[in-house]
C-alpha cells in the first residue's frame, strides 16, 4: 500500500473529523529551485498568528494576527531575517484585514471595520475609531475578512455565514461595501465561508470562497452589486438591504450553468480550484506587482491555502461580461496553514497563519515564511486564456517546439460540479475534450491549441507533462484548471 | 619582504607549525574506510583531477573523478590582506598548515612572483577590506557559537569543554591560526555568512548564520587580530599587474580557482599513464622531491594510499557495494562523520563529545549528538530528507549543533544513495475504513500518546505545546518527516534503530504493553500512531491569563458576560468591566485578576472574567422613553428553536451606534457611542492604583454627553433586585451605586426594581459622574 496515504496530518482540535489531507504535489524539491522558502524568526514565547498584512510607507511590514495584536515587523526581507517586532496595536478581535490609509491602519476584525491610529505620535495606536459595524456577529465561526480600497476609497468586507451553514446574525454570507464615510451598503449576498477579499490585476473584485454546501470546491467568485454568489441561506437579508428583491432560490442538485438561466443574480464561480488538487480552504490573496522581483507572474492572483499549506497562482479575465480564469499549482512545503500572503517591499511573497481547528499539514502551530525568488525562472504554464476555439497557453520560457507542437502532449479533461445544498461534492459530467489543433508562436512562448467543442460551466483540466522548454527542462507543475463559463465570440 | 616578516611575527603559532601535511578533516575520524577509499578520497579533496585526465574514478559508478572547486577568487580582496596572500602564495604549507593549496613558487623569482600575484588578485578580484578591531562582547557572543553550533567538529576547540577541563588539541582539526593575519571583519563575517560563494565546494559548511552571529564569529575569530595589518594600498603597477596576470595563466591557478577575470582553466595533462606504476607515489606531485610541479606537502602516508588507490584495478563491483562507498566517501570528504554515525563508521571522538550540548539532558545523548544517518533513506520522507541536506532544516530545537549546509550540488545524490541503500521491512498497515474504525484509531492514537496511555508527551512537545518534563521533537513534525514503516519498526524496537536512546519500549516482543487502547491490538496501535490526532492529555496547559501589570488593558472579544462585541478592560489596581459594544452597555465588574482568553479550537479569544463578576443586563443602556409606564426595550433573545436574531438592528433601532474608543496617556479608555443625536463619551476611572486590593473602592464612571440641541435622554442605570439605600444611593447584585444629580425613577421591573435616570440636557457638554462599587 501506498504509505503515504496515511500521512494524515495531526488535528488540533478533538471537533474536526478524521480526514486524509491528500497527497501532496510531489513538486517541492523542483519548486524550491525557483522559489526558496525562508523563517522569519518570531520573537520567542510571542504567538504571532498572521491573518492580515500591509505594508507601512516606512517599509516596516505590518501583521494583524488572530490574538488580535499588530506588529510592525523591521527587517523582514534581510536574507538572514533577525526581524524586529514592534507592538503597535492589542486587544482586537481576530484580524483578517490590514489596510493604511491617511496615516491610519483600517482594521477587519470580526467585531467591525476599525480605523486605529495613533495620535500621539509614540508609535503606539490609541485610536480605535468605527468605520462599519453594520452586521450581526454572535457565532465565532463568523469571521469577516476586509479589502484593499477601490480608486473611490472604498473597502469591501466579506462575512461568513454563522456556524458556516447558517445566517442567523444580520447579513451573514453578504459582502458589504463601505464607504470612505463609513455607510454601508449590502452589496452582494450568497458568500458561505470567504477566506479573503480583494482586487485582481484588472481592479475587478473576488472573494474566495471555501468548499462546503452549494460549493462542491474552493472558488474565487467575482463580486458586484447585486451578486448571487451562490449559497442562498443568506437570503433572509433582502428585506433589511436597498437592493431589491431576494434573488430565485436555487434548485439543488442542478448545475450553476443551468441555474443561471433561473437565477439571473447568479455569478458562476470564475475560477474553480479543484478540490485537494488545488487546495482545500483557500485564503488570503495578492496581486504580483513586484516589476519582476518574483519571477515571472506578473500581474497574477497570489492564494494561500489554510488546510495544505500551499500556495497557488490564479488569473483572470472577463469573457462576455463574465469573470473567468485559471489556477496554478505553484509552492508547497509550507510549516504551518496559511491564512494571508503579501508582498514584501523587495517583492518576496510573505506567508503567514497557523495550524488551530482544524487538520492542518505541516510542521509548526504557526509561522512567518518567505517565499523568495532564486532568479532561475521556472519552466511553467505561465497563463491560460480562452479563445473563441479553445486556449491559449502561455509558458514562462519558450518552449520545445517538437513536444510543444504536437496535438499529443496536450491531455484535457472536464468536469463540472453539483450544484447543490449538500456539503461539497463530487467532479461530474467529465469529458475528454478533442484538441484538433496546435499552434506554437514564434517566440515559442505560447501554444494556442483548438478543441472540436466546448462545454461551458466545466473546469478545464490541463496536463501538459510531454512539453520541454526549449533547452530540455520538464514543467516544474504540468497541471492548470481553467474554468468556462463563457465562449468568447469570434 | 617587509609584509612576511611583519606576518611571520604575528603569527608564531604558524611560523611554528609542524603540521604541514593537507588536513582532510574526515579522514582523521572514525571514517571506516580502507586505505584505497582513503586514496581515493584524498586524490578528489586534493583536486587532482583539476589538472589531470584520466584520473581514476572511485569505484562508484562510472564518469570521471570530480575535482571540487578551489575558492573562489571573486571577492578576494574584501576576505584577505595582501601581506597575508603574499606569504601564503610564497609558503602554503608554513603559513596554513594544513591547506590544500600546493606550493607552486621556487627558485629566486617567488618572492616576486607571490607579490605581483597578490597586486594582481588584489586589484581584479574586487571586495573592499574592513576593519579588524574586535569588539569583546560580540567576540563573547562568538565564543559562544564557536562552541556550540558545529565549528569544532572540524576545528580546533578554545575553550574547554567543562569547568577545569583542558582545551583538546586535536588531530586532523583544520587550523585557524592563520585566520587573524588573513581576514579583515568584515570579510570574514561575510564569508562565514555564507562561506559558498566563496568555497564553493561546500567543505566549509554553512551553519545558516544570520549577520549578528556571522559578526560575533568573526569577532571572537579575529579576536587576537593586531589591527591594522593592511597592506592593500589600493597602488597597482602596471608592470606588476600584468605579470601577476601572466604568472596566473602560466601556474594555472585557473584550473582550481574561479576569477573575477573568467581566465579559464589550463589543458589537463593525461594521467592515464599513471596506471600500473608501482612508483606511482615516487612520481610527479607525489614525490616527495618533486621540483617544478605543484607540491602538496604529502604525508608518505598520502602519497602511498594516492598512488595505490589510483594503481588499483576496481575489477568488477556490485551497484549496491558502489552506491554504499559513494556514500561513505561522501560522508568522510564532507565530514558529515564528525557528528554522524552510519552503519559501523562515524560519529565524533571522545575529545570532540563533550562539545556537543542540549538544553534536554533528561533525554539523553540523544538530545545533544545529532542523530545516526544509519538507514536515514528509510527513515526520513525523501522530500524532508533533501530539505535537510539542502537547507539545514531541524526539528530538534533542543540540540545546539546545528545541521550546516553543504551546497546542494556537493550532497545532491545522497537522498537517491540513501533511498537505493535503506529499507526496512513493510509494516503491514492496512487502509483505515471510513467511519467507526477511522475514528477509534484517531481516539486510540490520541489516547496511546496522553499520559494516561503510552505517555509519549511525557517526553515530546505536541502542536507547540509543551511536554511537562522533557522537550523532545515535536510529534506533529512525524507525518512531515518520517517515513511509516521505519517509525512503526522503530517504535517496536527503539534500541534496535537508536541505539542508547531513552525512548521505551511498548510493545516488548511485538506484544502490547498497554492494553487498554484498540484493545490492546499491536498492529492497531501502531498504526493508530501513524495518524492524525486531536492533543493528547498530559500537555502543558496553554497560558491564557491576560494580566494588567502597569497599564490598564483593553481586550476585544465575545464573553458570556459582554456579548460578541465585547470589550474587557482592566486596571492595575485590580477593578475590570465589560462593555458590550452591540448594545452600548456596561455589562459586567469584576475584582481581581482580568481574563482569560481561549485559545483554543476553531474560534478566537473569547474572554471569561477570572473573578466573580457582576452581570448587569444587556440591553441598550441609553433610550428616550416615551413615558413613564413604557417598559424598557429589551434586547433581542435567540433560542435553540429559534436561533436566527429576530431583531438584527435593535441597537440602531434604539438610537445606538457605537463609535470606538480612544487611550490616554495610561491607556485608560474612553468608550465613545450616540444615542441618536447626543455623542457620548464614557470612561471609567479607578482612583487606586499599585495595588491588588481593591475593596471598597469604586470605579468613577464618567458620562460626557455632547449634543448640538436640547435633548432629554433617559439611561437605565441597573435593573434587577435593588434597594435605595439613601437618597444618592442604591444597592444591587453586589454593587453599591452613588447616583449622580439628576431625576430618578424607579419603578418596578422583572426580578426587582429598575432604576432609569433623565439626562436633560443643554446644547453643548453635560458631564455625568456614577460610582460603582464592588462590593
Amino acid at each position: 500500500m501506498s504509505f503515504s496515504s496515511l500521512l494524515l496530518i495531526l488535528a488540533a482540535t478533538p471537533a474536526a473529523p478524521p480526514e486524509d489531507l491528500g497527497a501532496t504535489w510531489g513538486t517541492l524539491l523542483k519548486e524550491r529551485q525557483h522559489y526558496k522558502v525562508v523563517d522569519i524568526p518570531m520573537p520567542p514565547g510571542e504567538v504571532v498568528e498572521a491573518g492580515a498584512f500591509c505594508v507601512m510607507p516606512d517599509g516596516r511590514v505590518a501583521v494583524g494576527t488572530r490574538r488580535g495584536d499588530i506588529f510592525f515587523i523591521d527587517g523582514i526581507d534581510d536574507e538572514r531575517p533577525e526581524p524586529t517586532y514592534h507592538r503597535f496595536a492589542t486587544g482586537l478581535d481576530e484580524i483578517f484585514g490590514l489596510h493604511i490609509s491617511g496615516g491610519a491602519l483600517h482594521v477587519t476584525q470580526s467585531c467591525e471595520l476599525t480605523r486605529v491610529s495613533d495620535s500621539d505620535g509614540d508609535g503606539r495606536a490609541d485610536r480605535y475609531d468605527v468605520i462599519s459595524d453594520a452586521w450581526g456577529y454572535q457565532h465565532y465561526h463568523e469571521y469577516a475578512f476586509g479589502s484593499d480600497f477601490d480608486p473611490e476609497g472604498n473597502q469591501f468586507v466579506a462575512l461568513g455565514l454563522s456556524a458556516s451553514y447558517h445566517s442567523r446574525a444580520l447579513y451573514r454570507g453578504w459582502v458589504m461595501k463601505v464607504t470612505p464615510e463609513g455607510e454601508s451598503i449590502p452589496w452582494a449576498s450568497g458568500a458561505r465561508s470567504p477566506g479573503g477579499i480583494g482586487f485582481d490585476e484588472h481592479g475587478a473584485l473576488f472573494m474566495i470562497e471555501s468548499q462546503g454546501p452549494w460549493n462542491s470546491s474552493c472558488s474565487l467568485k467575482a463580486v458586484s452589486k447585486g451578486a448571487f454568489l451562490g449559497h442562498p441561506i443568506s437570503f433572509n437579508w433582502y428585506p433589511f438591504a436597498d437592493i431589491g428583491d431576494a434573488p430565485n432560490v436555487p434548485e439543488s442538485g442542478t448545475r450553476i450553468l443551468t441555474e443561471r438561466e433561473r437565477v439571473p443574480e447568479l455569478v458562476p464561480y470564475a475560477v474553480v480550484f479543484p478540490y485537494v488538487r488545488m487546495g482545500r480552504s483557500i485564503t488570503g490573496f495578492r496581486v504580483e506587482r513586484t516589476g519582476g522581483a518574483f519571477g515571472p507572474f506578473a500581474g497574477q492572483l497570489f492564494l494561500g491555502d489554510f488546510s495544505l499549506s500551499v500556495v497557488m497562482r490564479a488569473t483572470t479575465e472577463e469573457v462576455n461580461g463574465v469573470w473567468q480564469g485559471a489556477c496554478y499549482p505553484f509552492r508547497e512545503g509550507l510549516a504551518t496553514g496559511i491564512l494571508n500572503v503579501q508582498f514584501t517591499p523587495e517583492g518576496n511573497l510573505l506567508t503567514g497563519g497557523t495550524n488551530r481547528g482544524w487538520p492542518v499539514r505541516g510542521t509548526a502551530p504557526f509561522a512567518l515564511q518567505r517565499i523568495d525568488f532564486t532568479g532561475v525562472t521556472p519552466f511553467e504554464i505561465e497563463r491560460v486564456t480562452i479563445t473563441p476555439d479553445g486556449f491559449r497557453v502561455r509558458f514562462t520560457q519558450p518552449v520545445d517546439r517538437e513536444s510543444a507542437g504536437k496535438i499529443e502532449s496536450y491531455t484535457l479533461g472536464t468536469f463540472t460540479h453539483i450544484y447543490h445544498g449538500a456539503y461539497g461534492g463530487p467532479e461530474v459530467d467529465q469529458t475528454k475534450p478533442e484538441v484538433t489543433g496546435v499552434t506554437v508562436s514564434e517566440d515559442g512562448r505560447e501554444a494556442v491549441i483548438s478543441l472540436k467543442e466546448f462545454t461551458r460551466g466545466h473546469v478545464y483540466e490541463f496536463d501538459l507533462a510531454p512539453i520541454r522548454s526549449a533547452d530540455g527542462g520538464e514543467l516544474v507543475h504540468r497541471h492548470a484548471y481553467y474554468t468556462v463559463n463563457e465562449i468568447p465570440g469570434r | 619582504m617587509r609584509g612576511l616578516g611583519i606576518l611571520l611575527l604575528l603569527l608564531p603559532a604558524i611560523a611554528e607549525s609542524q603540521e604541514r601535511s593537507p588536513v582532510i578533516p574526515g579522514l582523521e575520524g572514525n571514517h571506516g574506510l580502507d586505505s584505497y577509499g582513503q586514496g581515493w578520497v584524498l586524490l578528489e579533496e586534493l583536486r587532482c583531477a583539476a589538472c589531470h585526465e584520466g584520473v581514476k574514478l572511485m569505484p562508484y559508478g562510472p564518469g570521471k573523478l570530480a575535482a571540487p572547486p578551489g575558492p573562489d577568487l571573486t571577492g578576494l580582496n574584501g576576505r584577505m590582506h595582501r601581506g597575508y596572500l603574499t606569504a601564503f602564495l610564497l609558503d602554503p604549507h608554513g603559513v596554513q598548515p594544513g591547506t590544500r593549496m600546493p606550493h607552486l613558487l621556487e627558485g629566486p623569482h617567488a618572492q616576486q612572483d607571490a607579490s605581483d600575484l597578490a597586486i594582481y588578485l588584489e586589484l581584479t578580484s574586487g571586495g573592499t577590506p574592513g576593519k579588524t578591531e574586535s569588539d569583546p562582547e560580540l567576540a563573547a557572543s562568538g565564543e559562544r557559537l564557536f562552541h556550540e553550533v558545529g565549528c569544532v567538529a572540524c576545528h580546533d576547540p578554545q575553550v574547554p569543554a567543562f569547568d577545569g577541563g583542558a582545551v583538546p588539541k586535536l588531530d586532523g582539526s583544520v587550523s585557524l591560526a592563520h585566520v587573524p593575519a588573513k581576514y579583515p571583519l568584515d570579510g570574514l563575517a561575510e564569508f562565514l555568512f555564507a562561506p559558498h560563494v566563496a568555497r564553493p565546494a561546500g567543505r566549509m559548511p554553512d551553519f545558516g548564520l544570520n549577520r549578528s552571529e556571522a559578526s560575533a564569529l568573526a569577532h571572537y575569530l579575529l579576536r587576537d587580530a593586531r589591527a591594522p595589518f593592511s597592506s592593500n594600498w589600493g597602488i597597482y603597477p602596471t608592470e606588476q599587474v600584468e605579470r601577476g596576470r601572466k604568472r596566473f595563466q602560466e601556474l594555472g591557478c585557473a584550473a582550481c580557482h574561479a576569477n573575477a577575470e573568467h581566465i579559464p582553466p589550463p589543458p589537463k595533462r593525461d594521467a592515464s599513464g599513471w596506471n600500473g606504476k608501482g612508483d606511482l607515489h615516487e612520481q610527479g606531485c607525489l614525490s616527495p622531491d618533486a621540483k617544478g610541479v605543484p607540491r602538496f606537502a604529502l604525508s608518505e602516508a598520502q602519497r602511498l594510499m594516492i598512488g595505490a588507490a589510483q594503481n588499483r584495478s576496481p575489477g568488477e563491483v556490485d551497484p549496491t557495494a558502489m552506491a554504499k562507498a559513494e556514500v561513505q566517501a561522501t560522508l568522510v570528504k564532507l565530514n558529515c562523520i564528525a557528528c554522524h554515525t552510519r552503519d559501523d563508521f562515524g560519529g565524533p571522538g571522545a575529545e570532540r563529545d563533550p562539545y556537543f550540548h542540549t538544553n534536554q539532558h533528561d533525554l539523553g545523548d540523544h538530545a545533544r549528538m545529532p542523530p545516526t544517518m544509519t538507514l536515514a533513506g528509510a527513515k526520513l520522507q525523501p522530500e524532508w530528507l533533501a530539505q535537510v541536506l539542502y537547507d539545514g532544516r531541524s526539528v530538534r530545537n533542543y540540540m545546539h549543533t546545528r545541521m550546516p549546509r553543504f551546497g546542494e550540488e556537493n550532497v545532491q545524490r545522497l537522498p537517491t544513495l540513501f533511498a537505493m541503500l535503506d529499507e526496512v521491512e513493510a509494516y503491514p498497515f492496512k487502509e483505515p475504513s471510513q467511519g467507526d474504525e477511522d475514528r477509534a484509531w484517531r481516539d486510540g492514537g490520541r489516547d496511546l500518546m496522553g499520559t494516561t496511555g503510552l505517555a509519549c508527551v511525557s517526553c515530546h512537545d505536541f502542536n507547540g505545546k509543551p511536554s511537562l518534563t522533557f522537550r523532545g521533537v515535536d510529534l506533529i513534525t512525524t507525518p512531515e518527516r518520517i517515513q511509516f514503516d521505519w517509525f512503526a519498526r522503530f517504535l517496536i524496537d527503539p534500541e534496535a534503530y537508536r541505539p542508547g536512546i531513552v525512548m521505551p519500549q511498548s510493545w516488548p516482543g511485538g506484544v502490547a504493553a498497554h492494553d487498554g487502547i484498540l484493545e490492546g491490538h499491536t498492529e492497531t496501535q501502531i498504526q493508530a500512531l501513524c495518524r492524525s490526532a486531536p492533543d493528547p492529555k498530559g500537555l502543558a496547559r496553554e497560558h491564557n491569563n491576560l494580566d494588567v501589570t502597569d497599564r490598564v488593558l483593553t481586550y476585544r472579544g465575545r464573553s458570556r458576560v459582554a456579548g460578541f462585541r465585547g470589550i474587557a478592560v482592566g486596571y492595575p489596581g485590580g477593578l475590570n468591566y465589560a462593555f458590550d459594544a452591540n448594545h452600548g452597555t456596561l455589562a459586567a465588574l469584576w475584582k481581581g485578576d482580568f481574563v482569560s482568553v481561549n485559545w483554543q479550537g476553531q474560534g478566537a479569544g473569547d474572554f471569561n472574567p477570572r473573578g466573580r463578576a457582576i452581570q448587569l443586563h444587556r440591553d441598550v443602556a441609553f433610550w428616550r422613553l416615551p413615558d413613564d409606564e413604557t417598559p424598557w426595550p429589551a434586547m433581542p433573545v435567540k433560542t435553540e428553536e429559534a436561533p436566527v436574531d429576530p431583531d438584527p438592528t435593535y441597537g440602531r433601532r434604539h438610537g445606538y451606534r457605537f463609535l470606538g474608543y480612544h487611550l490616554d496617556g495610561d491607556d485608560v479608555p474612553t468608550l465613545r457611542y450616540r444615542s441618536g443625536d447626543v455623542l457620548i463619551e464614557d470612561r471609567l476611572e479607578d482612583f487606586f492604583t499599585g495595588s491588588r486590593e481593591s475593596r471598597g473602592v469604586p470605579f468613577m464612571r464618567r458620562l460626557t454627553l455632547t449634543t448640538e440641541s436640547a435633548d432629554r435622554l433617559h439611561f437605565r442605570l441597573f435593573a434587577g433586585d435593588s434597594k435605595r439605600v439613601d437618597e444618592k444611593t442604591i444597592e444591587g447584585g453586589g454593587l453599591r451605586i452613588t447616583l449622580p444629580d439628576v431625576p430618578v425613577l424607579e419603578r418596578p421591573s422583572e426580578g426587582g426594581t429598575e432604576w432609569i435616570l433623565t439626562f436633560d440636557l443643554e446644547p453643548g457638554t453635560t458631564e455625568i459622574v456614577i460610582g460603582y462599587e464592588l462590593l
